[in-house]
């Protein structure tokens, strides 16, 4: 039986890779889902991106996907070198990815915001009619929702006004995946007591 | 770089590969700019009575070219009343509008026009648009 030197780190490691494998493996996936009502709503993790615009999946956001769960792969197979490190040599090596990607993804309802901002005029149909003022008034006051939804009401001039729903939920996934940043100061504290 | 991180290199490098190579996956942009282009169009149809008064009906021809369907929920004026909901499938589909004072309407329609306010759903968005009829010549 071996005694691991660093028991915190080794957790945080094998963590990260549960993470990580529950979101590929394991539907929804998503870590957040976005959406206003179902004209463009998005479901997104580090690994994983699902897009449906106008109520249809765009063919793109597939590609992405497979990518991204390249992404999810390249950290497991280093996490799994790092344990085997760890275990066979007692070697920790600092890896703070799994740190950063939940503790960043706070800032994806911002992101989603800012790019829906910039892309909705061309998103809401009938709204073409509108001259260029029209739209920007309307867009300052699109709501920026991080955690809930909320009902929005946009007039367009020319007779038209309508009625959205903004929503931004996290899944039980991104719960499950901020054990992955705690574990990670844990073992920053564990690596500092037991080099000194 | 060390020897984990281009160990994880490789396995990204061949998972792209194979998945690239198994699932002939397409950009899809034609599908992006096909998405972008669509609408709602309507257009009355009225029948003018020599007494100066119109039909009890209003037919309104709506074409909807999106690729979702839209519902038409309720249609508002002062002397307009929409006869029962309608779904417009994408193509293009009718809606009858009852007409309440055929005389009065003729008047409001051959002056400054009527308000008809029309009130729309699709995709979880509730809309609406008001629009006016009139009486040209």
């Amino acid at each position: 039986m071996i005694v691991l030197r660093y028991p915190l780190t080794f957790l945080y490691y094998i963590d990260s890779i549960i993470v990580i494998a529950a979101s590929l493996l394991i539907s929804p996936h998503y870590w957040w889902t976005y959406g206003i009502s179902d004209l463009a709503v998005i479901r997104d993790s580090p690994f994983y991106l699902h897009i449906m615009l106008l109520g249809k999946p765009l063919i793109i956001s597939s590609l992405i996907t497979i990518i991204l769960m390249g992404f999810g792969l390249y950290i497991i197979a280093v996490l799994l070198a790092y344990s085997y490190m760890l275990v066979r040599r007692g070697e920790a090596r600092n890896y703070s990815t799994m740190f950063w990607l939940p503790i960043l993804y706070v800032l994806d309802p911002v992101i989603v915001y800012l790019v829906l901002a910039i892309v909705m005029p061309h998103l809401i149909p009938l709204l073409g009619n509108g001259s260029l003022e029209t739209r920007l008034a309307s867009l300052s006051s699109y709501p920026l929702v991080i955690i809930g939804r909320e009902q929005y009401s946009l007039s367009m001039g020319g007779g038209e006004a309508m009625t959205l729903t903004i929503y931004s939920e996290p899944s039980i996934l991104y719960w499950l995946s901020l054990t992955a940043p705690v574990l990670y100061v844990a073992s920053l504290i564990e690596r500092r007591h037991v080099s000194q | 770089m060390d020897s984990a991180k281009l160990f994880g290199l490789l396995v990204f490098a061949l998972f792209l590969i194979v998945m690239l190579w198994l699932n002939h996956p397409s950009l899809g942009l034609n599908q992006l700019t096909s998405l972008m282009g669509g609408g709602v169009s309507v257009e009355p149809h009225i029948l003018v009575y020599s007494n100066k008064s119109i039909g009890k009906t209003i037919n309104l021809t709506i074409i909807n070219s999106y690729d979702f369907n839209i519902t038409i929920y309720d249609a508002r004026g002062n002397y307009f009343r929409l006869a029962k909901p309608v779904v417009v499938m994408p193509g293009s589909s009718s809606a009858v509008i009852n007409v309440i004072n055929g005389a009065e309407a003729y008047q409001c329609m051959i002056g400054p026009g009527c308000n008809i306010t029309l009130i729309m759903g699709f995709l979880g968005v509730n809309m609406t648009e008001t629009m006016v009829l009139k009486l040209s010549g």
